[in-house]
């Protein structure tokens, strides 16, 4: 599976997709800094209070996070998988003597983490640095506890574990429907929704995890469904 | 019959295929001696293509047997894929990716990553193809590459569909050559199809018509030649459009 996996990556341009990322995780960094600015550009703000809050601001910049990068993955899923099998290159891919599921599940995983490590990485590195800009000359008030950093990396993990859900998830709409805009759609629609959801609860913390859960479960059922699929596949 | 079977690379037997109700395939009996070629002619929408791709696994049939080297199409395909070149409608590549580079990835997913690739692309009339991408190759260049590429990982079988579409007279010729040079020689045996009669008639050992799915006439090409020495070409077109002739009856097939 790995050689499959470096296989896909030879053959596939990441370029496109490290650019995406990164203007991805520049512009959280943005949007975190103005967020947490908002306190000292309107100080009548009734809402003051919330935009100073580490927590607050932590959140919707996973929330956001996860909206990116989860329609980056579905782009991503979209090039790799739809483009591929609902073309004239499914019958390329059939020719080769490796199990279809193999070559399918090697895209799949190649879609999955990309989209879960390129959240990480670069969510990661917009919070250190927003921490070590803070640490210096804080913008907001409160301050960062172990506690604190705990749950802020723990949210940050199961929103790109989300993400790449999300990306999966759409994937596979786009797979059955045999339509890249299927695909990119259903990924806008479902990370919406996963937003207004999450912000809703935003006190609940355990609604996170479940959703994390029910998520991941999704996304493993998406998956069984696109193995059955391609294997009984015609070109 | 064993010793037959050991003789036999492709062979098909009451094939039938449908698709929404429509019998593309209609019970196809084929036999391909090994190290021989093989030359299919038929009309467009003959059902050429849907045959190549039955016996590739491409796709199930609803009934009858296809199998190659004495495997079944479907149950042990990726062995048949294993010991088969194909080239199937339309070459498809990393058009983003240069000639060798291709190549390179094909041989990597063949688990063959120590074949030299230049030799072959010298062999196929593209030497020295450098880093320019696919996408600004001519029709002929991709067919050639799509040649490359069947061939690269020395097949014992190599199933071709229009290999030498697009090609010039001379690159006609090359392939020619080296379909006669891997049968005889490397005893390869190629299944190809096409609509240049000409062609087929120059390389194929064995000719078969496919008509609305069934093999219409099946005959060596030397007797072919004995028995038409003048009108082989009106003869294959008439079968091709459905006819029958009476002085070749008993080479007919229902």
């Amino acid at each position: 599976m790995i050689r499959l996996i470096t296989l896909e990556i030879k053959r596939c341009r990441l370029t496109t997709y490290h650019r995406a990322a990164s203007i991805g995780g520049i512009t959280m960094l943005g949007f975190l800094y103005f967020m947490a600015a908002i306190p000292w550009i309107d100080p009548t703000d009734t809402d003051i209070e919330l935009f100073a809050s580490y927590d607050f601001l932590f959140n919707l910049e996973h929330l956001l996070s996860m909206a990116i990068f989860s329609i980056m993955g579905a782009v991503m899923g979209a090039r790799f998988v739809v483009e591929e099998y609902a073309g004239e290159r499914a019958v390329l891919l059939f020719s080769y003597p490796i199990r279809r599921e193999m070559i399918l599940g090697a895209k799949l995983c190649l879609v999955f983490f990309y989209t879960l490590f390129a959240m990480l990485v670069w969510s990661a590195a917009t919070e250190i640095i927003f921490f070590v800009t803070e640490s210096l000359f804080p913008i907001g008030s409160g301050t960062f506890s172990w506690e604190r950093v705990l749950w802020i990396f723990l949210s940050l993990l199961c929103h790109s574990l989300i993400a790449g859900a999300v990306a999966i998830v759409s994937l596979w709409i786009g797979f059955l429907k045999k339509s890249v805009s299927a695909t990119i759609v259903a990924s806008v629609i479902t990370a919406t929704l996963l937003c207004q959801m999450l912000s809703a609860v935003f006190a609940f913390r355990q609604a996170l995890f479940i959703l994390s859960v029910v998520l991941a479960a999704a996304a493993i059922a998406a998956v069984k469904h696109l193995f059955y699929q391609i294997g009984k596949m015609e070109v | 019959m064993k010793e037959t079977m050991k003789k036999t690379a492709i062979f098909t037997d009451n094939l039938t295929k449908s698709f929404s109700r429509k019998e593309v395939i209609r019970e196809f009996c084929l036999s391909v001696e090994r190290g021989s070629i093989y030359g299919l002619l038929g009309k467009n929408g003959a059902g050429k293509t849907t045959l190549f791709k039955l016996l590739l696994g491409f796709l199930r049939p609803n009934s009858g047997i296809a199998s190659v080297l004495g495997m079944d199409s479907l149950k042990d395909n990726c062995e048949i894929l294993r010991h088969t070149g194909s080239l199937i409608g339309a070459p498809t590549f990393y058009e983003h990716l240069s000639a060798v580079e291709n190549l390179r990835i094909h041989l990597a997913y063949m688990g063959l990553e120590d074949i030299e690739i230049d030799p072959m692309l010298k062999r196929v009339g593209l030497p020295a193809p450098g880093p320019q991408p696919v996408r600004e190759f001519s029709l002929g260049m991709r067919q050639r590459l799509a040649i490359a590429r069947a061939v690269i990982h020395r097949p014992e079988v190599l199933i071709l569909d229009e290999p030498v579409n697009g090609l010039d007279p001379g690159g006609m010729r090359q392939m020619r050559m080296l379909f006669c040079q891997l049968a005889r020689e490397e005893g390869v045996t190629i299944l190809l199809s096409s609509h240049l009669l000409s062609e087929v008639g120059q390389v194929a050992d064995r000719i078969g018509v496919i008509v609305d799915g069934r093999l219409a006439l099946e005959m060596d090409t030397d007797k072919l030649r004995e028995i038409h020495k003048d009108d082989m070409e009106d003869f294959l077109i008439e079968i091709m459009e459905g006819g029958e002739r009476s002085d070749t009856s008993d080479y007919f097939r229902n």
